[in-house]
């Protein structure tokens, strides 16, 4: 994994190394449907984190997660209550 | 019954405090998020800090902090990190993760932790990509009281007297992303960056250390104690004007990390099977031999062990929790955390007439961690239970202590443990501290202690004791924690009881 020289904030994975989270989407596609939330929900909370300062190149400073992941998770939260 | 035979009349010398130091460095959330908020953060904090991390902090009697690296100190230039925070060089840390660093947190905020934790100082200067003059300023901005430029400019942000530096890393792991040096050429390095590290107060001198080894290559040990402490060159009033200056080295330092599944493929800190846990334990042990070999070749060039072998990284290297940043370095911290620490403080407190100081890796969020965070959420580890557990042991006295009946244990050939892993120490008021592991996750192991001629009065004993991969969360902190622990009979002669398979007991006897 590269690090581009500029950082990208409030941006997801997608947006800033698509190979990366070509891995991450194979990752989060073998997980069990029932341990995730609906695409409705996922969607909120991506959103949510596209408005927060915590979120630098994907990545949820708070909680060092990748959002796209975190965000999937029936038992996460966002690790500053933003999200339940 | 095994048998564990303490001599409360034999010292054998002192457990310096230091050898239950801590590690932080600009890495993943360890700094920023772990331990520093910022002024402005919802998080309640102290000019920053966090106070519920230094709080909890605190109750480990944290000796000493080394800063800022790790990989990162080669590459730290302290002027990014002192003035204005809004004018601070922003960059972004290509060792670790490619995170943005903002040099909010530098040398004042380090400072201001150490004196909120109430801890010595450990700075890890530059000599992979810095210069001789930059750490000469560094050092004359922290600790000089004269009035020259560099000192006005410290006062001008704020800090008026100085601040003691007690120890200085002159590079660090200067055979890896410390510069890959060989070993002479790091040792003639050393020399020049050291000659120009002043002592600006004579009654505080700045103890030095040189990038020691990595794991078991005993040739740069070799190599570096022999060209710093030996070779003369054309100077042989070299050793007088070290001693004049004091300017001699004080520490080697030495990086082991325990990688059950080896450097590549890491496994995850909470997934195991019972082979892992016996590769990990063994893996931990051999630090017992690494200290043996690499302190017989430090004894022929110096016998009196005026110079300490820092163990200022160690710790489990497992691979980072999934979905978090791969370069950060978070991973979680179950029993088997608590029985490395375990063990591998009773090896350092044995051999304490050499192990001068360690710095587990690191304090919070990174590796084997004391403390996670998330967010607003703290957790403690299993790893900061034990180092609570052994807090009596430092600056006590090491006493004789040696079990009788170990067995060796393993569920592979190669990777073979001794079962019991024990110290025992006295402090200055006459409190015996005794440190027990039993690594074995099956088998409980009666147990007596006997003094040499203590008939004990007061005895009172801490247990942590759980599943091999029981660990703790945010939304289930206290799965792993200390109970008091009771169920043992005081003889005349010590103590009988049974220790529990996977498991650490502090005994306090008086």
């Amino acid at each position: 994994m590269e690090y581009p020289n500029r950082i990208c904030k409030r941006c997801l994975l997608k947006e800033v190394d698509a190979e990366y989270f070509e891995s991450l989407s194979i990752y989060i596609n073998s997980i069990d449907e029932d341990l995730k939330v609906g695409n409705v929900t996922y969607k909120e909370r991506l959103d949510i984190c596209q408005e927060c300062d915590k979120l630098v190149d994907g990545m949820c400073s708070g909680c060092g997660c990748y959002v796209e992941l975190r965000g999937i998770m029936k038992k996460n939260k966002c690790p500053y209550d933003k999200w339940l | 019954m095994k048998k564990l035979f303490i001599n409360e009349n034999n010292k054998q010398g002192q457990i310096k405090a230091e050898i239950y130091g801590q590690f932080a460095e600009h890495l993943g959330r360890c700094i920023y998020e772990g331990i520093y908020v910022g002024e402005d953060s919802e998080i309640p904090n102290i000019n920053g800090m966090r106070k519920d991390v230094v709080d909890a902090l605190k109750e480990l009697q944290v000796p000493v902090l080394r800063w800022p690296g790790g990989c990162f100190a080669d590459e730290y230039h302290w002027r990014d990190g002192i003035g204005p925070k809004e004018t601070r060089k922003k960059m972004i840390n290509t060792t670790w993760g490619g995170k943005v660093e903002d040099n909010s947190f530098g040398t004042h905020e380090f400072f201001e932790l150490c004196e909120q934790l109430g801890c010595k100082t450990y700075v890890n200067a530059n000599l992979g990509s810095g210069t001789v003059q930059e750490m000469n300023e560094w050092v004359e901005y922290m600790t000089s009281d004269a009035e020259s430029p560099v000192v006005e400019e410290r006062r001008k942000n704020g800090r008026q007297e100085p601040w003691k530096v007690d120890y200085l890393g002159i590079g660090n792991e200067s055979w890896g992303c410390g510069g890959h040096m060989p070993p002479a050429h790091y040792a003639g390095e050393y020399r020049r960056y050291n000659t120009f590290v002043k002592n600006y107060s004579f009654d505080r001198p700045i103890k030095r250390i040189a990038s020691g080894p990595n794991g078991d290559d005993y040739n740069w040990t070799e190599v570096v104690m022999d060209t710093i402490l030996n070779d003369k060159g054309f100077a042989p009033e070299y050793d007088w004007y070290q001693e004049m200056l004091q300017t001699g080295l004080s520490g080697l330092a030495l990086h082991y990390y325990t990688y059950p599944d080896g450097h590549v493929q890491k496994g995850l800190a909470t997934e195991f099977d019972k082979a892992g846990w016996y590769r990990t334990m063994t893996k931990a042990a051999f630090i017992d031999e690494l200290i043996e070999k690499h302190g017989t070749i430090m004894d022929r060039h110096d016998p009196n062990k005026k110079v300490g072998l820092m163990v200022d990284e160690w710790g489990t290297w497992f691979a980072s929790e999934p979905g978090t940043n791969p370069f950060f370095l978070y991973q979680q911290n179950t029993m088997r955390d608590a029985l490395v620490a375990g063990l591998s403080l009773n090896i350092f407190n044995k051999h304490c007439d050499r192990v001068h100081m360690t710095n587990i890796a690191q304090m919070v969020n990174v590796l084997q961690a004391m403390i996670l965070t998330e967010g607003k959420k703290m957790v403690l580890t299993p790893t900061y239970h034990v180092f609570k557990m052994y807090k009596n042991h430092q600056d006590a006295a090491l006493l004789e202590s040696y079990v009788d009946g170990i067995e060796v244990i393993g569920a592979e050939d190669d990777f073979k443990v001794a079962d019991i892993f024990e110290s025992a120490s006295i402090a200055e008021d006459g409190t015996i501290t005794a440190t027990i592991n039993n690594i074995s996750i099956t088998e409980s192991a009666d147990m007596e202690i006997l003094f040499a001629e203590l008939k004990p009065e007061h005895v009172k004993a801490t247990i942590l004791t759980n599943k091999m991969d029981a660990h703790n969360t945010f939304d289930n902190p206290e799965v792993v924690k200390v109970e008091e622990f009771t169920d043992f009979t005081v003889t005349d002669r010590g103590v009988k009881f049974t220790l529990p398979a996977c498991s650490v007991i502090t005994f306090e006897v008086r």
